[in-house]
């Protein structure tokens, strides 16, 4: 079972992704906040994350290079989810690290076919 | 004012003799020999007529003419001239744009012609030229205005519009609205199961919670939209004689109530004491509605501050009006400036704004949780005659005296 870590400051996209993506059979991790998922990195490895850009505390983005330099996330691929598409915050979040990028609303087939090919 | 003539000659005699032509048709006159003068007074630009002595037709003479009447094309000039210069010489002249010539001898009445003729001359160019400088000018302004109409029309209003389409994206889309719904029922449409013998879909209880969990949702946008829709319409808006001893007791009984929301991210809020010399004084107010406004700035102040900050409530008063400051420690904002700003002092009376693109879902209580509160918030205190201003001030309050506040500052008429 694929293991994924998603952090959101809104209750309600948190509990859309994780009904959304334990339907697919995967393992849902929730973190309200940037340091919320630091410590849960800390806990165990994840293959995936996704990560909501504006948040209280630090940003999404912010957060991608701290994840993915820690020695539990070394290998995730993370995806960007936010309300705004521009070509600057796709560019911080590619040099940032993250794999993919992803726009609220999300379709749920849509987010499903992008985590298996993250996955290939 | 008399017409000021300008003479140049080496000839005394003929200096003399226009001297008093000039005299009779009551024109000033300056008169030089020296050409560098000649220069200074050209420059000096009092004089509306050139007379250019050109009886001797030197060499140096000649360039000196033509130095002239090239330095100062719009200069108007006379020349005297001996009668026996040729076509030859009247045709440079011509080039030159000489306005007239007066061949010697000079008879006083010819001359005085030529001159009249030639300052009325002038004086229709001056007028020519003065219309053509202020049409120029209107004209000129009319491109500014036009300009900045069309800067308005197009930059300013794309960008307000872009602003405007952006923070309502935020609003609707971000966190628990619309957004949140659509991407519910995407998972509705791939995860239902048709069950061909019953002819229903059949759906996962997860999803069914998480629809009816965005209904609720729905319903409070829908409540929030119908509720700005009503305060900004002036609908159902009574009022009554409030003492202010019970709105101090009300707003007491909310701040006490307010704790939960405070606690979320362990702040406090402390209150000053109510001006004693108030108590028998009373406003004219909506109770129900100015409960919604000091909701919506005291979770403003707690949503904007950070963990363990404390929110300041101080009154104060004058003869005409009680005062109520809500003060919170003001942050960096993402473009580098402190708190609320000049330039954004007034846009945040204006729907969907916002200061910032985080929508902070712990904060889900709040009646106007679309980028409409302060939008409410500013029709209401308007209705109550009163006023609302946001404005950065040094910290007076707090320990780390090198900080700022954000201070919103609301007033109501006392009666």
């Amino acid at each position: 079972m694929k293991k994924i870590l998603i952090v959101d400051d809104s209750p309600m996209v948190l509990n859309i992704i994780e009904t959304a993506l334990s339907l697919e059979d995967y393992d849902v991790v929730r973190a309200s906040n940037a340091d919320e998922a630091l410590k849960k990195i800390e806990e165990s490895k994840f293959d995936f994350g996704i990560f909501d850009v504006n948040m209280p505390g630090k940003t999404g983005i912010e957060l991608v290079p701290l994840i993915l330099n820690h020695p539990n996330g070394k290998s995730m691929k993370i995806v960007i989810l936010t309300t705004e598409s521009s070509a600057e915050i796709r560019k911080k979040g590619e040099d940032a690290g993250a794999s993919a990028w992803m726009v609220k609303p999300f379709k749920n087939a849509e987010m499903v076919e992008l985590l298996k090919q993250l996955g290939e | 004012m008399s017409e000021r003539i300008l003479l140049y000659s080496q000839n005394k005699e003929l200096t003399e003799q226009v001297k008093s032509y000039i005299k009779d048709i009551m024109y000033s006159l300056e008169s030089t020999d020296n050409i560098d003068k000649l220069y200074s007074l050209l420059n000096s630009q009092e004089s509306s007529l050139l007379v250019y002595d050109f009886l001797e037709t030197t060499k140096e003479n000649q360039n000196n003419l033509a130095n002239i009447l090239s330095e100062y094309p719009f200069q108007l000039v006379i020349l005297l001239i001996n009668r026996e210069e040729g076509d030859e010489f009247l045709q440079m002249m011509e080039n030159y744009h000489v306005y007239d010539i007066v061949s010697y001898p000079i008879y006083k009445f010819k001359f005085h012609f030529a001159i009249t003729k030639a300052v009325t001359y002038g004086k229709v160019m001056s007028k020519i030229s003065d219309f053509k400088s202020n049409e120029k000018q209107v004209f000129e302004s009319m491109i500014k205005v036009f300009d900045w109409r069309k800067e308005l029309d197009t930059r300013k209003v794309e960008s307000l519009a872009n602003e405007l389409i952006h923070q309502i994206n935020i609003s609707f889309f971000h966190g628990s609205g619309l957004g949140s719904l659509i991407s519910t029922l995407s998972i509705l449409f791939s995860k239902a199961k048709f069950d061909e013998e019953k002819k229903v879909y059949l759906v996962h209880e997860k999803i069914y919670h998480l629809l009816k969990d965005n209904y609720d949702e729905i319903l409070k946008l829908s409540d929030s939209l119908t509720k700005t829709q009503a305060i900004l319409a002036e609908k159902d808006y009574y009022t009554e004689k409030l003492p202010l001893k019970d709105f101090y007791s009300a707003l007491t009984a909310m701040v006490k109530g307010m704790k939960p929301i405070a606690g979320i991210k362990n702040q406090k809020i402390v209150m000053g004491d109510f001006p004693r010399e108030l108590a028998s004084k009373s406003i004219i107010a909506s109770p129900e509605n100015l409960k919604l406004v000091f909701d919506e700035l005291l979770t403003n102040a707690i949503k904007y501050s950070e963990d363990g900050d404390t929110i300041y409530i101080l009154f104060s008063h004058d003869k005409t009006d009680l005062g109520i400051r809500i003060l919170n420690p003001a942050y960096k904002n993402s473009d580098g400036t402190v708190g609320i700003t000049e330039g954004n002092a007034h846009k945040i009376f204006e729907p969907f704004f916002r200061l910032t693109n985080v929508v902070d879902d712990r904060f889900m209580q709040e009646t106007f949780r679309f980028g409409l509160g302060l939008t409410v918030v500013n029709k209401i205190i308007d209705l109550h005659k009163g006023s609302i201003s946001f404005y950065t001030t040094d910290n007076s309050m707090r320990k780390d005296t090198n900080t700022k506040d954000v201070c919103v500052w609301v007033r109501f008429p006392i009666l």
